[in-house]
């Protein structure tokens, strides 16, 4: 007999491969606990999603200096004997769902419980499966506009935390995007519009960025009109860039991408990359006239550090 | 535990069963659709670390008696516990023959991904 552990958010609607807003986990994916500050206990759990994900981490907030009764409570839960099929509300912040509300487990009373936070904790290696993006989003760096989504394959993203050290990547398909042609450095997105970002740069999450590269996995190709093939990558603050605005000078001038492994990287000596840039496909010259892509798949890897000091 | 898409169970990704044991976790992905992760262990010289989902779509209660993830987590735990009989199997989900356990009658779909 196993017990299972249920813990929700305030609102659970979404979770996935990022951020995961509700968890059932057997008992014995119990790690261990970690009191974070005063009024928070961390508690960590093997990963659902895969231990190439590092582990999955359940922050309960509760009256200050109540850690160790909240720890003993959750392990209560951990060993409790199974009944009922062995299914366990700990922590069910789920304000939410009108009927039923929050449900604190009765070994919290007294406690003060107050909030669930749900993350991956990730100490592990590189996704190996792709993170999917936000559409419209503009908090997280997995965030992309309308208008960069591809008719192929919208935006993926994966992340790699080791120590201190950030790599970030995100892969992007070119089928369906277009260039104006008129002039370098305007936006490549969909012509019908509509902000064409990629990804953001979050320090919370990225690090510190301080270089940026760029890989071509599949040629840029030609669907209709006449497109180039000289695509450079612009760090812009502006959320509302879109197909064929103007995102000035970019910090990652790539020359163009006439094959598979073609590459280009530049490290972030003046800063131009800040914090809080939207990241903008862009033209790199003015070969294109109203091209629309068939193919192409760039990936883009930013590597940063964590200032934890 | 045993799921099916309602494909016949005759082709690959159409059904699949698990060893309770194999049960990492189930959330939520969208409103509409919870996921249900497996051990994938092939042998001594796998890291453990892949993973089998089931996806199962379902109505959307976030905002009445909550997201459906904690009726499939509950449902699954009773799955996992539930004492060997007949030939140890559990149909959980079974699109086939409209079999669910516990009140799950409210999954509308169920698909496999292998080594998710």
């Amino acid at each position: 007999m196993e017990n299972y552990l249920y813990f929700a958010e305030a609102d659970v609607e979404t979770g996935g491969d990022s951020a995961s807003e509700a968890i059932t986990v057997p008992a014995s994916s119990y790690l261990f606990a970690d009191p974070l500050s005063t009024t928070v206990t961390n508690f960590y759990f093997k990963s659902v999603l895969g231990s190439d994900y590092g582990m999955q981490k359940v922050a309960l907030t509760h009256t200050a200096s109540k850690n160790k009764e909240v720890i003993k409570g959750v392990l209560a839960c951990v060993n409790a004997h199974p009944s009922k099929g062995g299914f366990i509300i700990v922590a069910n912040s789920n304000a939410a769902a009108l009927t039923t509300g929050t449900e604190y487990n009765s070994v919290f009373n007294g406690l003060g419980l107050s909030t669930v936070a749900i993350t991956q904790d990730e100490t592990g290696g590189l996704h190996t499966t792709n993170i999917a993006g936000v559409s419209g989003g503009t908090a997280l760096y997995n965030s992309y506009g309308a208008g960069a989504l591809s008719t192929e394959v919208a935006p993926q993203y994966r992340r790699q935390v080791k120590g201190t050290e950030v790599i970030t990547e995100i892969l992007v398909d070119l089928t369906g995007l277009a260039n104006k042609g008129d002039a370098a450095n305007d936006v490549i997105g969909l012509a019908a519009g509509g902000a064409a970002y990629i990804g953001k740069y979050v320090a919370a999450t990225t690090g510190v960025i301080y270089k940026a590269e760029i890989v071509c996995l599949e040629v840029p190709g030609q669907g209709t009109a006449t497109i180039t093939t000289d695509i450079d990558v612009n760090f812009n603050a502006s959320a509302v860039l879109a197909y064929d605005g103007a995102a000035g000078t970019s910090e990652l001038n790539t020359g163009g991408f006439a094959a598979i492994g073609a590459s280009a990287s530049a490290m972030n000596t003046a800063g131009a990359i800040a914090a809080n840039n939207y990241i903008y496909l862009v033209e790199g010259d003015t070969a294109g006239t109203t091209g629309v892509y068939n193919a192409g798949k760039l990936l883009i890897k930013l590597y940063g550090t964590l200032a934890s000091f | 535990m045993y799921f099916s898409t309602g494909g016949a169970a005759d082709g690959t990704g159409q059904a699949a069963a698990y060893e309770a044991g194999k049960l990492v976790g189930i959330i939520p992905l969208t409103t509409t659709t919870t996921g249900a992760y497996f051990e994938r262990n092939l042998g001594e010289w796998d890291n453990k670390s892949g993973r089998d989902k089931i996806v199962f779509t379902h109505d959307n209660t976030t905002n009445g008696v909550g997201h459906r993830c904690k009726d499939i987590g509950k449902a699954l735990a009773e799955a996992a516990n539930a004492g060997p009989h007949v030939d140890g199997m559990t149909d959980v989900v079974d699109l086939d023959t409209n079999v669910f356990i516990g009140n799950l009658s409210f999954i509308t779909g169920v698909a496999v991904t292998l080594d998710a």
